[in-house]
């Protein structure tokens, strides 16, 4: 694993324009027997046994053999993986017109006048995607996506019909990213689907959508967004050599890319962002950021990633400023809680406990009486079994998840105290923590573990041992960068321009901008003016 | 190149800002109210007007030698002998400035934080730290100040904002008791100590519009000069000048006796919390500072490989030199600004001239 | 590159290792003993008795000690004695146990007699150890300090907090002064050092011994000359501008027998100092707003007549107070606690530096005019009695 990451940042290292490898590159299949045969003959009997060579048998493919209109010379197969395509418009679209319709005397003599293959791609199938192939492999990969291969004897190519039809999930709302206002739907794991609902967000020809298939075993397809004429052209070309450089055998989900393309690996912070939903996914293009997508996942990833979006929420944008700007200041406080406050707690009960107000810290003492760890274990165990408890939740069926909350907050709650194990002071610290990291989910990761970093420092050497851990993270933070841009943005470099959309949550006719360091070449978003009744 | 960054004039404003603000905090309002009593805020003005002067000198030097910091340009007007000895002049005031705050802080932190810890470990710690910033590059650095200086000036307006009530405007008399004369011999140290902002000439090359930079600084030792101003007006209206001079660290008290409301009591200890990150950024742009230089001057490919071992060697001197506040103030107050002019005064006003002399005047 | 980066791995181990290992700070709060209240007096061998109360956080202890009620096994009282304070801090922990912790301590009393020696000497590490808070009250008993650590609450469950917020309140009635460690020190810092600070009994009334503040106790420099009764600290106060509230009663007009209530709700002063004849000369203005709070006689008081002459008895009353405290700071006591020497020194910065030397013979000698103004705004809800 260290290995692969240090090679992945040696690639990093050479120039962005290096050598720009071209998409057949990136399908090496070394031990595949390419030097056999890889060009179809006109025979199809070797055609078929070739190709069965290639499967070895699987039991879904099918190998259909037919004869075109009643003509024994005239053999065909189609070959397709049986649960990938419609049976039924095989039959009706491809099979009926090949076997019957071809029978009739009129259709027959017009087809001995013409190559048998052109006149079926073009007059007699109606199929609305219809390739000619005449590489083995692109026949082979084309099968296995879903399509059908028809081979006609005495013809050295294959025509691939669509008749994608394969079972997926309808589009329904994410659980991970529920909204009270704004749109209800999520992708799915289909990728043409998803791309289909980008396309609805945004009617632009600008839209671009790239594709890519990466994982030498996999092939998945991978392909990634952006709009032409806001995003910065050298950050596509970045997008696609970071992608182009991968070199993986599987790609099964949209977390495989992120590891492979971000640009800190060893840091505990993201800078690749994710997202389940296209209205997200669209707000993001249009601040010149790239959605990348990967079949078979709802999750599309974005680049570049700030810490700010962590504090942004689609919601934001959709509702009235004011009490948004509140919700803000709100995120931006639970960060700091969920972050600080069990540090600050060891800290100020082990070191400084002048700042606690006189009765409360008679209290705090008294409650304290009689425990057995130090603050800072005290914390440590009740933020570990904070976590387990949240694990169990989140994994157990959704009934017993409820079941292991109750007891889990009954149990510890109270009977923890109560045995005197720990401090009631400490369950309130750990609750209010463990609920203020609920705020902000896409930080969850980072957040304990920061957390974590913070209250050693703080057990260490009380406040100024805090203060030294904040400057560790600071001084870490400011060096991130997401694909070019500094992590902190707007905050460090400060672009107070930008701030309208940070810090506040400034009326949507008053964002003109896009983000500067993201967008900065072609920063207008629009010219709206404040809205106001017409004048008589 | 050493350093790729580039900062922009608001980074550029906040690390002088900063770096003036925590070097003048700890233990200077004590020794500047002793000195020059009710009449201290005239020894600021003077202070601010001499050193605004100051600022055009490094920054006309700074214009005629773009690209250049002032350890190479020292090079380029003296020749490679002379102009290496003058490099290391800067170098070391830089390294200096750097054990001071560093050990500044340290003591204050002993006092007034953790009086079991060995100093030593603070120092350790705030070493590693800026280490490791310092090893991040210019741009971290600028960011680092970006973020901490709002931080002071917040918790510095919290403390003033919140004794206000104590204050007795009857403190501020007697006024006017020293003479012109009399006003620029006291502002001789706070000239010295505002010399920390030469490190302007080691960022003017670094600026990405090196032509506002003279305004920066002005701008960064303006708002300086105002809040401790403020600050010093504060501690004399509240406590009075004979107490005032009594206290080690002033602006710790004025932070113990601010009460807001009936429930913040004692906070003094979060308020002074971020005065001592602003110390600690003063002392990464120092020690920056102090390295880029001398990898400059011994041309060194990358400054990185330098920091490490001047970490080690400020470790060791903060074990030997000033064991207490007292030698570190009596220092600042007797010797230290005779060789602080020497170097931000005499040293930059010769360059200019033999600048003058050998490159002519209409240079770029 | 290698090497430098080898060098920082290396103290980052060692240092870390260290650091772990030493944790020199960190006290939990268990091991701390919150100090509410100290108390200095002279000892025995002519060393200093040093007395604290301390809030018991742990209920696990033997049910014999001290009281039955509440508050009184709330906090328990410790002393030792010591050469210096300090010394006897110190020895404070040979009985105690736990680290004794100083910030949330409300008040330093002084016994009597280690105050006629001088408290400059005590107050000392109060204002050098970062622990202690200059906030701090400072006050005065006639007896024994470490009897007033006795004292118990009667509606606070710690008596440090009742005694805080006795001072705090101190305004209500302005016949006492409250006096923190910073203003102590400031005054004390003054070229004509004269301190006043707040006298606290055992109240006499009350079997189950009770605070009680009563008047104020006057320093020479930092030696304790003698005290002020609650009515002279209410003049002391007017002549600081320090008066926040009180009552002020005189005989009705008319039915001498009877009394007036009057409350006072804003006061203000000016001193201007005048040494323009060779002769030294004082004057304090007070400005005063007070509202008709109560009246025992019949007589209908509520018109402009009888209000003017309200007036006058007022300021009559106010500049006896203000007097009686001139009189006995300028003869019997001989010591500026008033802070002229510090208006004149403000004033005449120069001329100071001269009479500073004998101000003691000079500030006796001073002429002080007093000149009250009053306002009368309000009468409350009823014009008259019946």
């Amino acid at each position: 694993m260290l290995k692969n990451l240090k090679k992945l940042r040696d690639l990093k290292k050479t120039p962005a324009n290096g050598q720009p490898k071209t998409e057949n590159d990136s399908r090496p299949s070394s031990n595949e027997p390419e030097t056999e045969v890889n060009k179809l003959t006109s025979l199809l009997t070797s055609n078929l046994t070739v190709l069965k060579e290639r499967f070895r048998g699987s039991v879904d493919i099918v190998f259909r053999e037919f004869k075109v209109g009643f003509d024994p010379n005239k053999s065909a197969a189609l070959i397709y993986i049986d649960g990938l395509v419609k049976a039924e418009s095989i039959n009706a679209t491809i099979l009926k017109p090949l076997m019957f319709d071809f029978a009739r005397e009129k259709l027959w003599q017009e087809l001995n006048q013409h190559n048998l293959l052109m006149f079926i791609r073009d007059y007699a199938v109606p199929n609305n995607r219809v390739q000619e192939f005449s590489q083995l492999q692109d026949v082979i990969d084309s099968i296995l996506r879903g399509n059908v291969a028809l081979l006609l004897d005495s013809f050295n190519s294959a025509l691939i019909f669509d008749s994608k039809g394969f079972e997926g999930r309808a589009i329904i709302e994410p659980a991970t990213e529920s909204v009270v206002r704004g749109p209800r739907e999520g992708f799915n794991e289909r990728l043409g689907i998803n791309l289909s609902l980008l396309r609805r967000k945004i009617t632009n020809e600008n839209l671009i959508l790239e594709q890519l298939n990466l994982g030498t075993r996999t092939r998945t397809t991978v392909c990634f967004a952006y709009l032409k004429g806001v995003v910065n052209e050298k950050l596509v070309n970045e997008v696609r050599n970071r992608l182009q450089r991968i070199d993986i055998d599987g790609i099964l989900e949209s977390g495989y890319i992120e590891q492979l393309i971000e640009d800190a690996p060893v840091s505990i912070f993201p800078t690749v962002g994710n997202t389940e939903k296209p209205d997200i996914l669209a707000a993001k293009l249009l601040e010149g950021r790239i959605g990348i997508f990967v079949d078979g996942t709802p999750i599309a990833l974005t680049v570049p990633y700030l810490l700010v979006e962590a504090l942004q929420s689609s919601e934001d944008y959709y509702s009235r400023p004011y009490f948004v700007t509140i919700v803000r200041w709100l995120r931006i406080a639970s960060l700091i809680f969920a972050l600080y406050l069990p540090a600050l707690y060891i800290a100020i009960q082990s070191f400084h406990p002048d700042l606690i107000p006189t009765p409360l810290l008679v209290s705090m003492a008294k409650s304290r009486e009689g425990t057995p760890f130090p603050a800072y274990v005290e914390v440590f165990i009740m933020g570990m079994i904070f976590e387990i408890l949240r694990e169990a939740g989140v994994r157990m069926p959704r009934p017993i998840g409820q079941a292991v909350s109750i007891v889990g907050g009954l149990v510890i709650g109270e009977a923890a105290s109560k045995a005197n194990l720990v401090s009631e002071t400490v369950i309130i610290f750990v609750a209010l923590t463990g609920i203020a990291s609920f705020v902000i989910p896409s930080l969850g990761d980072v957040v304990p573990l920061s957390r974590l970093f913070l209250m050693t420092w703080a057990s260490l050497l009380g406040i100024f041992g805090l203060l030294m851990g904040s400057m560790v993270l600071f001084i870490h933070l400011t060096k991130l960068r997401s694909f070019g841009i500094p992590y902190l943005a707007p905050l460090a470099p400060a672009n107070l321009d930008d701030w309208q959309d940070v810090l506040v949550k400034a009326p949507a006719w008053t964002l003109n901008t896009r983000p500067r360091l993201l967008g900065a070449w072609n920063s207008i978003r629009g010219r709206s003016t404040r809205p106001s009744p017409k004048k008589k | 190149m050493l350093e790729n960054g580039k900062i922009s004039t608001r980074q550029f404003t906040l690390m002088l800002f900063s770096l003036l603000l925590s070097t003048i905090m700890f233990g200077l309002p004590r020794i500047l109210i002793e000195q020059s009593r009710q009449d201290v805020w005239q020894v600021m003005l003077i202070t601010f007007v001499i050193d605004a002067a100051l600022a055009i000198i490094y920054f006309i030097l700074g214009m005629r030698y773009p690209r250049q910091t002032m350890i190479q340009y020292s090079e380029t007007i003296l020749g490679p002998w002379l102009g290496k000895i003058s490099g290391l002049l800067f170098v070391l005031f830089f390294g200096y400035m750097t054990l001071i705050v560093l050990k500044t802080v340290s003591k204050f932190i002993d006092t007034v934080l953790l009086t079991g810890t060995p100093e030593l470990a603070i120092n350790f710690i705030l070493l590693l730290i800026t280490l490791y910033a310092v090893n991040a590059g210019l741009e971290v650095v600028a960011r680092l100040s970006e973020i901490i200086a709002p931080l002071m000036i917040i918790a510095l307006l919290i403390i003033l904002t919140f004794s206000v009530n104590r204050v007795e405007l009857g403190n501020l008399r007697p006024v006017f008791q020293h003479n012109v004369w009399e006003l620029l011999k006291l502002s001789l140290l706070p000239i010295s100590l505002y010399g920390v902002c030469i490190t302007m000439g080691v960022f003017i090359p670094y600026h990405n519009n090196p032509k506002e930079s003279l305004k920066a600084k002005w701008i960064a030792i303006g708002s300086g000069t105002i809040l401790s101003i403020m600050t010093l007006m504060s501690l004399i209206t509240i406590f009075g000048t004979s107490y005032s001079s009594q206290q080690v660290y002033p602006v710790f008290r004025l932070a113990q006796i601010i009460k807001v409301g009936d429930f913040f009591e004692r906070i003094e200890t979060v308020v002074i919390i971020f005065q001592i990150a602003g110390a600690f950024v003063s002392m990464v742009i120092l020690y920056y500072s102090s390295v880029l230089g001398l990898a400059q001057i011994f041309k060194i490919q990358r400054y990185q490989t330098l920091t490490p071992y001047f970490g080690v060697i400020m470790l060791i001197l903060s074990v030997f030199v000033f064991s207490n506040i007292t030698e570190i103030n009596q220092f600042t107050e007797t010797i230290f600004p005779f060789l602080a002019i020497f170097i931000e005064v005499f040293l930059i006003i010769m360059l200019l001239i033999v600048s003058l002399i050998r490159h002519g005047i209409k240079k770029t | 590159m290698q090497k430098g980066k080898r060098v920082i791995y290396l103290f980052l181990i060692l240092g870390i290792s260290w650091l772990i290992t030493g944790c020199w700070d960190r006290k939990e709060l268990e091991g701390r003993a919150i100090v509410t209240l100290i108390a200095l007096d002279k000892g025995e061998n002519n060393d200093i008795k040093f007395s604290v109360r301390v809030v018991r956080t742990s209920d696990s202890q033997e049910s014999g000690t001290g009281g039955s009620s509440g508050s009184e096994r709330a906090s328990v009282i410790m002393s030792s004695t010591g050469d210096t304070v300090f010394d006897a801090i110190r020895n404070l922990v040979l009985k105690s146990g736990r680290k004794l912790y100083y910030p949330h301590n409300t008040a330093i009393i002084f016994g009597n007699e280690i105050a006629r020696e001088g408290i400059l000497p005590i107050l000392d590490v109060f204002n050098r150890d970062a622990e202690m808070h200059p906030l701090t009250w400072v006050l005065v008993t006639p007896g024994e300090a470490a009897d007033i650590l006795e004292a118990q609450p009667t509606l606070e469950s710690l008596s440090a907090k009742q005694l805080d917020m006795m001072l705090n309140d101190f305004g209500a009635t302005s016949k006492t002064v409250a006096t923190n460690l910073l203003d102590t020190m400031k005054q004390l810092a003054y070229d004509s050092p004269g301190v006043v600070l707040s006298n606290i009994e055992l109240d006499p009334n009350n079997p189950r011994k009770a605070l009680l503040l009563n008047g104020a106790a006057v320093f020479q420099r930092d030696k304790l000359i003698g005290r002020l009764d609650p009515l002279e600290t209410r003049g002391y106060l007017w002549s600081q501008g320090k008066v926040e509230s009180g009552v002020i009663t005189f005989p009705c007009p008319g039915e001498e027998n009877k009394k007036v209530s009057m409350e006072i709700k804003r006061a203000n002063r000016k001193i201007e100092s005048d040494i323009s004849d060779g002769q030294l000369k004082f004057t304090i203005t007070i400005n005063v707003e007070s509202r008709l709070a109560e009246q025992a006689c019949l007589t209908d008081l509520g018109n402009p007549e009888k209000l003017m002459e309200l007036k006058k008895s007022q300021c009559e009353v106010i500049e006896k107070e203000i007097r009686s405290i001139v009189d006995k700071a300028q003869e019997k006591y001989s010591t500026d606690i008033l802070g002229f020497g510090t208006e004149l020194s403000r004033k005449f910065p120069q001329e100071w530096q001269n009479i500073k030397e004998n101000w003691a013979e000079e500030f006796p000698k001073a002429e002080v005019d007093i000149v009250v103004n009053s306002k009368i705004f309000d009468i409350g809800l009823i014009k008259q009695p019946l």
